[in-house]
């Protein structure tokens, strides 16, 4: 009896040859890089159906509008492979999400940033290091445990630590949220 | 061949955790009630696809026991719908994404279970909507906000379940109703430009002992609850129904217009239920910093009762709670225990069985509160002084006990007196309580003491108009006719929209043979409520024994007057007819007596004064 190994082998193959680390994706299905140019990115990772993430779309909101005239871009992740590009197009309209949307099927960018739930931070410095990776602020403790307001803004701070060109303060916090599927 | 190698490679191993064979069982009792499309939860979990994109976020929630939420401690009182995993359970969730979270073959998948849609006790006999949706902004705190419904009805009913559909089961964490009828919440409404008013806890004004005596109560994923038949509680016309929502912000904004669907019985009542609250808000006063503040209360039963469910109620940083029942043996008997308090997740529990609980036996409430920086739920930071009161900030200490009185007649009198004087015991210049007391007192026949203690409500608050107006009463049913009459007179000054009070006036004043003044308060009666028969009725006999004073003085066309606006009030009276026409006789208009006479024969046949009066008219 012949195994289905050759079958498997065969349907592995292309895919090493075309992309060695396949890109996360716009709306559209064009790979997108969120690292080019000479700026400060911050990533922001999220998921439709995460209570977690959306109770903060106020917080990005504001985020956005505050440093995005000093140049930080904004990239809003959504790491889970089985969900629909239409319900990411609805969900981001929905709660107003500034910057610019991503999927990131293969996980690319939550390997590189090390983020682990949502909502999660990545801030990458303009020479391209990744200057900070954790929480937005301090409201969550745990699951379905909150204050009732922030009182520490980590990413926040990590921005303006970029934009001085200092080291962030704490280069990860632990964030609380949804995990991001398919994570071992 | 195929279907041999087919099962040999998806078989599970020895010991290995599948969905289909372990998971889907648990997630179809704990979970599917509330994370099912349309429900309370962010996200659906009856499939694999669902549960395995949920995988790691469910072995935290359930091991953090933050999921299925479910406050009480197993081992202190059985609760119905309990919905606490056990810890292999837990552990089984564990092990499945441990090992993979595997499938498993789809034979072993057990059915899914079944989910009434819409209504989930049918057509409602009548649906209370909000008025219009209340718009909840995107972000901020939780927010705690009332809805007043008014009830179309035209006559009493009794409700046997009420189902609430809170209309954006995603913001709303659980919901209550209160009934309130003395319309007394409407004019809170809207005040603030936004539908509803706000507040944690709604005081109601009412001035009858008609304590609410169910839970009505709505938290995600738990079915109406339906009374037994003989416990439907009294829907009166005129009553307004007081939705108490806990709101919490999604991150845009979001509209919400809740429904309330009322289901009827033509049975009247057997059994009367009480709710007992146990509270000490006077003993809160916790200092920023104290960890582990303690309010306490205690409160010894003048009966035997069966305890139906529990309530136990705090703010943000309750921390801990206690509810136990000490017997007169000196056995302790555990109501409820919660170790980990949290407001998002408080609710009704019903017992399964009743809990019996002889007379003199003790019932306590304990509750702890960690007012420190190191409690993440505390609302205020730094901490600040914390005292009773109906904000998010501020607590309270409460612990409701539904309870039925055993035995013959209405023991919830005897029940609220011991209450009324229990809390009487922790807050002694309390107004209203001095006012309950002397009303209970009143309707238990101790007329003396009823008299004592509105007495002393009025020296501490002379404007009560409501314990003027039961002090009235008291001295009325003690023949102090004299002293009722001032009591009513000040109560209605103080109130001129009193009605209860404008018609006691009526009668005491009508006893002592004052019936045009009476004859007053009753218009100011109908003027309040027209659609009041008692009082309709008592201004027609006035203004007939207003007429027959008129006619004994030969006062005949003031006397018809009267008798016309009687018989107009109260068609339905033989007498007022044959009065009516024997005026309109004496002043000469014979043909409309005849009129009256007839009629008065219409309506009773064998009125004789009439038949005479008849005979005569037609000489």
């Amino acid at each position: 009896m012949r195994s289905s190994l050759g079958r498997r082998f065969l349907l592995v193959a292309p895919l090493l040859a075309w992309a060695q680390e396949p890109a996360a994706v716009d709306l559209a299905g064009t790979p997108a890089d969120p690292f080019r140019g000479n700026q400060i990115h911050v990533l922001l990772f999220l998921r439709t159906d995460c209570p977690i993430s959306n109770r903060y779309a106020p917080e990005i909101q504001r985020l956005h509008q505050r440093y995005a005239p000093a140049g930080v871009r904004f990239w809003m992740v959504y790491p889970n492979r089985e969900e629909p590009v239409e319900a990411i197009r609805r969900h981001a309209a929905e709660y107003n999400l500034p910057g610019q949307i991503l999927r990131d099927p293969h996980q690319t960018l939550v390997k590189k940033t090390g983020a682990r739930v949502t909502p999660e931070a990545a801030v990458y410095a303009a020479d391209g290091r990744l200057v900070y990776r954790g929480r937005i602020d301090d409201r969550y403790v745990d699951l379905g445990k909150s204050r009732p307001a922030a009182a520490r803004h980590d990413l926040a701070a990590a921005i303006d630590a970029a934009l001085a060109g200092k080291p962030a303060a704490h280069k990860t916090t632990r964030a609380v949220g949804c995990f991001i599927s398919g994570l071992r | 061949m195929r279907g041999l190698l087919f099962l040999a490679v998806t078989a599970p191993l020895a010991g290995q955790i599948t969905f289909n064979r372990h998971v889907a069982p648990l997630l179809f009792e704990y979970c599917a009630p509330c994370h099912r499309p349309g429900e309370a939860a962010p996200f659906p979990l009856p499939t694999y696809r669902d549960a395995r994109q949920h995988a790691q976020q469910i072995v935290k929630a359930t091991r953090s026991r933050y999921m299925p939420p479910w406050l009480p401690e197993p081992g202190y009182g059985e609760f119905a719908g309990a919905r606490r995993l056990g810890d292999d359970q837990v552990r089984l969730l564990e092990q499945w994404v441990e090992q993979g979270a595997a499938e498993g073959p789809a034979t072993d998948l057990p059915p899914a279970p079944r989910f009434t849609e819409g209504w989930q006790l049918g057509t409602p006999d009548l649906v209370v909507r909000m008025p219009r949706p209340y718009l909840l902004a995107a972000q901020g705190g939780d927010v705690f906000r009332n809805f007043v419904a008014p009830v179309p009805l035209t006559e009493t009913r009794y409700v046997r379940a009420v189902e609430i559909r809170p209309g954006n089961k995603r913001v709303v964490h659980h919901a209550n109703i209160l009934i309130d009828r003395k319309q007394s919440s409407r004019r809170r409404d809207e005040q603030d430009g936004e539908v509803g008013f706000a507040g944690m806890n709604v005081i109601l004004e009412s001035d009858t002992f008609d304590p609410e005596s169910h839970f009505l109560f709505w938290k995600p994923g738990t079915p109406p609850e339906v009374e037994p038949e003989d416990m439907a509680w009294r829907l009166d016309p005129g009553t307004d129904l007081v939705l108490n929502m806990h709101l919490q912000p999604s991150g845009k904004l979001e509209p919400i217009q809740a429904a309330i669907g009322l289901y009827f019985t033509h049975r009247a009542p057997d059994r009367l239920p009480m709710l007992l609250q146990l509270d000490n808000d006077g003993a809160l006063d916790i200092p920023p910093g104290k960890r582990d503040f303690l309010a306490a209360d205690d409160f010894r039963l003048p009966l035997d009762v069966e305890v139906l469910g529990v309530y136990p109620h705090a703010h943000y940083i309750g921390k801990q709670m206690e509810g136990f029942a000490t017997l007169p043996d000196g056995s302790k008997r555990w109501l409820i225990r919660i170790r980990d308090w949290d407001i998002n997740w408080q609710a009704v529990y019903r017992y399964t069985k009743p809990v019996s609980l002889p007379k003199g036996t003790v019932l306590s409430m304990r509750w702890w509160y960690d007012n420190s920086a190191a409690n993440p739920r505390n609302p205020s930071r730094p901490p600040r002084r914390v005292r009773a009161g109906d904000r998010s900030a501020d607590e309270m200490a409460h612990f409701w006990i539904q309870v039925v009185p055993r035995g013959k007649g209405d023991g919830r009198m005897v029940l609220q007196e011991a209450l009324t004087r229990h809390k009487l015991r922790k807050y002694p210049r309390d107004v209203a309580l001095h006012y309950n007391l002397g009303a209970v007192l009143l309707s238990l026949g101790k007329t003396e003491e009823a008299v004592g203690r509105l007495r002393e409500a009025l020296g501490i608050a002379p404007d009560h108009a409501a314990a003027r107006n039961s002090l009235g009463a008291a001295l009325e049913s003690q023949g102090k006719l004299e002293e009722a009459i001032a009591e009513y007179q000040r109560a209605v000054r103080q109130d001129p929209d009193y009605a209860d009070a404008h018609y006691n006036l009526g009668n005491s004043l009508a006893a002592q043979g004052r019936f045009e003044e009476a004859a007053g308060h009753y218009r100011e009666v109908l003027r309040l409520h027209p659609g009041d028969t008692p009082a309709r009725k008592r201004l027609a006999q006035v203004l007939q024994a207003s007429g027959g004073g008129l006619a004994s003085r030969n006062q005949w066309s003031e006397a018809v007057t009267r008798y016309r606006e009687a018989v107009a009030l109260d068609p339905e009276d033989a007498d007022g007819h044959n009065n009516l026409g024997a005026a309109l006789a004496r002043v000469g208009n014979k043909g409309e007596a005849i009129a009256c006479f007839e009629q008065a024969l219409r309506l009773q046949p064998g009125h004789e004064a009439a038949r005479r009066n008849l005979g005569l008219a037609r000489r």
